[in-house]
């Protein structure tokens, strides 16, 4: 007949678990922690390239006449330093026969709403990237003819720890 | 009771279950990975296609500056990892389209391409037919028995510039001469019979002797006469006692070499009453009392005046010279005016 185990031994077993299992909670959370906040930081990091990305590409295919503030198309975009939180443009969309460059009918308005850049295009909009909170637009007399890009992201990550993150970037408008 | 603990091989079940789930976890953690590194690698690739498709637009950009019947490649270009190539097609009669596409990493193992759509005019650069000497080199002044009355500009050097009635202006950015439709040009001038080749040089034909081909119909108006277009596809030495007149293009094979440098002389007791554009040096050896130079120069590579050398500068003549080119869309620099992307 086999014996069991005195109340020694279990309680000496159950310290030793319980150290070992307080330790790979320790562990583990701490990896979950370093995770969430990585994974959260590459999120926004993505989330700002996104932005930035599309914004670039489409900006340096009109020209300084064709930019706006608003969509109102009711005040160009002055060259006085000053940032704006949205722009509106039109695009370049090849020469005619005689060489005169084809502006788009319809402008491409790119504006921070709630968390999210929204661009508009002839009347439909599209989230471009989520998680955003700052999104500005400035053109500087000493460079006229480029647009100077900021944008911020903000994300909370499951574990309440709040990541912020920020791309520059300075884009030449080419037309 | 199920005594499940003491059961045979109980630990290596725990063990694969372990293991299954660490498995699983490293098969997520490398599957993310790897598609992280895809995304990157085609963004890379991408990112690398664009920049290659934007350095073969600059280089059509410099080849249309030396010769602006250039065409594009004939082949895909390599560069860095990929590959280029440039279409290039006339658009009306100023401006040439220039089609760019980035190749990753060849054109016929493309994993990745970007286009682009640049399209190029020729404009003649400011204040270019305002000045009696203008050297995309120095302005070497010898003696004091020069005079010059007109503004001088000059690209690198000028000395001795104190006969000089009007302003001298050092401006680097005129470095390299602007170049024209030299095509264009050279057909005006055989139809004029004023084309000059080597051969013709060489047998001493005479040049026009007066600037206008067709004298202007309103003596106030200088646009409405046409100046004889004298092309010469050889270095110009005009010496003597010798009376000529017209718009001088001394540029040898321009065409066929974009960077060729051909000189101008004048010796002695010689009037030009006209201008004189010359991809080489421009050398005037005074003599006599003659005026040199009734109009205008443009050199390339520099110029020397010395001895009793005059050059005044005409402003009918220049302005004449102004409308020509400017009518026929004749010059000059190749700026960028359009550009756009292709495939996003």
């Amino acid at each position: 007949m086999k014996k069991g185990f005195t109340f020694i031994e279990i309680m000496v077993v159950a310290a030793i678990s319980s150290v070992v299992a307080a330790g790979v909670f320790l562990v583990t959370s701490s990896t979950r922690s370093t995770w969430n906040s990585s994974d959260a930081l590459i999120q926004l990091q993505q989330e700002l390239r996104k932005a930035m990305t599309a914004i670039s590409d489409e900006l340096r295919e009109t020209s300084v006449s064709k930019l706006y503030i608003d969509s109102s198309l009711s005040q160009p975009f002055p060259n006085n330093g000053v940032s704006y939180n949205s722009i509106t443009f039109f695009l370049n969309q090849g020469v005619d026969v005689s060489g005169n460059i084809i502006w788009s009918t319809n402008f491409v308005s790119y504006t921070l709403s709630g968390s999210q850049v929204i661009r508009t295009y002839a009347g439909s909009s599209k989230v471009t990237a989520n998680n955003i909170n700052s999104l500005s637009f400035v053109r500087n007399p000493s460079i006229p003819n480029v647009v100077v890009i900021n944008i911020g992201a903000q994300k909370t990550t499951p574990l309440g720890q709040t990541l912020n993150a920020a791309l520059d970037t300075e884009v030449a408008v080419r037309n | 009771m199920f005594d499940i603990i003491n059961k045979k091989g109980f630990i290596l079940i725990v063990a694969y279950l372990a293991l299954s789930v660490l498995l699983i976890i490293s098969a997520a953690l490398l599957s993310r990975a790897f598609i992280d590194k895809r995304l990157f690698d085609i963004n890379l690739e991408r990112s690398e296609a664009f920049y290659i498709a934007e350095a073969g637009a600059d280089a059509a950009i410099v080849n249309l500056q030396g010769n602006y019947g250039y065409t594009g490649t004939p082949s895909p270009v390599t560069l860095g990892r990929g590959e280029y190539e440039s279409i290039v097609t006339a658009v009306g009669s100023t401006k040439r389209k220039i089609i760019t596409t980035g190749y990753i990493p060849t054109k016929n193992n493309v994993r990745i391409s970007r286009g682009i759509e640049a399209v190029t005019k020729r404009q003649t650069p400011a204040n270019f037919f305002s000045n009696a000497l203008y050297s995309a080199g120095d302005v070497d002044f010898k003696g004091n028995s020069y005079t010059v009355n007109g503004p001088v500009v000059y690209s690198t050097t000028a000395n001795n510039t104190g006969r000089v009635n009007g302003s001298v202006t050092q401006d680097s950015t005129i470095s390299p001469l602007a170049q024209f439709d030299f095509s264009t040009l050279r057909n005006i001038a055989i139809a004029q019979g004023n084309y000059y080749s080597a051969a013709r040089l060489q047998q001493g034909d005479p040049f026009p002797a007066g600037f206008w081909y067709q004298a202007p119909t309103d003596s106030e108006d200088p646009t409405t006469g046409i100046p004889n277009v004298v092309y010469v596809e050889g270095a110009l030495t005009l010496s003597g006692n010798t009376t000529a007149g017209g718009l001088y293009f001394v540029v040898g094979n321009i065409l066929s070499d974009p960077t060729v440098t051909i000189d101008t002389t004048i010796n002695g007791n010689v009037t030009l009453n006209g201008c004189i554009y010359t991809t080489g040096d421009f050398t005037i050896n005074g003599g006599g009392n003659g005026l040199n130079v009734n109009g205008g120069v443009w050199a390339g590579t520099g110029m020397t005046i010395k001895g009793n050398a005059t050059v005044n500068y005409n402003s009918n003549y220049m302005t004449s010279v102004s409308y020509l080119i400017d009518v026929n869309n004749l010059g000059g620099v190749v700026q960028l005016y359009s550009w756009r992307q292709l495939n996003q």
